[in-house]
């Protein structure tokens, strides 16, 4: 019971970050799940997903009614990107676990250095409710 | 055909690391597609959950997915995302994001370094 609490105390804490930094629930959540409980990293990454498909719909739902998106423009996109996170994603369970883990670190660590660097950049005039 | 594109590189990061992809997402919208970025925030968030979905299933398949851990942080992302928008309105966001850029650049650090 008090595991669960924990995972929706960070639900929270990652739907509060990733609205008000711009940056997406998973990076922020796969880095917290390897890196302060017991799972694996496909296992945090497979999570990760999971959370956002619900989450993201919510966020979409939401833009709608601010005027704001295209299904379909969305729609050609994940179309086109359907297939290759199911490459991506075979990729990743094909990896072993700690060379996975390296290069989502690298990831980050290129993404956080932009960040820091150009904090700016990435939410000029972006409504925070538009990316839960 | 951009569009396309666009989708099948974001997919790939996002079923590779298990991120949404849409921080490869919104800049290329913007300037590759020529989308203004609150409007490239919505499509990119759209397409999140097909190539989420997608990636979520290949990693369910292989066992890896822990579906009561994702409703538990989908209940609180439910609460947590309007308080962000809040802190949005009220806080320096170039600071914040200075500060968390910071902080993956150590939580890097320490994943590369154990």
């Amino acid at each position: 019971m008090i595991e669960v609490l924990g995972y929706v105390a960070l639900g929270v804490g990652v739907g509060a970050l990733s609205s008000f930094l711009g940056v997406g629930g998973g990076v922020i959540l796969v880095a917290v799940l390897v890196t302060a409980s017991d799972f694996a990293q496909q296992e945090a990454q497979a999570t990760a997903l999971a959370f956002m498909v619900p989450t993201a719909t919510i966020g979409v739902l939401a833009a709608r009614r601010h005027g704001l998106g295209d299904l379909r423009a969305s729609a050609v996109l994940g179309a086109g990107g359907a297939a290759a996170a199911v490459g991506g994603a075979l990729v990743a369970l094909a990896l072993p676990g700690d060379v996975l883990r390296d290069v989502f670190a690298a990831f980050i660590g290129v993404l956080g250095l932009t960040m820091l660097l150009r904090p700016g950049q990435a939410d000029e005039d972006s409504p925070a409710e538009d990316h839960p | 055909m951009t569009l396309i594109l666009i989708g099948a590189a974001s997919g790939f990061l996002a079923g590779l690391l298990g991120i949404g992809g849409g921080g490869l997402m919104v800049p290329m919208l913007v300037s590759v597609a020529g989308y203004r970025q609150r409007h490239a925030h919505a499509v990119s968030l759209g397409a999140v959950v097909v190539l989420a979905l997608a990636a979520a299933i290949t990693y369910g398949a292989a066992d890896e997915v822990r579906l009561g851990t994702a409703a538990a942080l989908f209940l609180g992302g439910v609460v947590g995302a309007p308080l962000g928008a809040l802190l949005l309105s009220r806080v320096n966001d170039a600071v914040a994001r200075r500060a968390f850029g910071a902080l993956l650049v150590g939580i890097a650090a320490y994943l590369l370094l154990t």
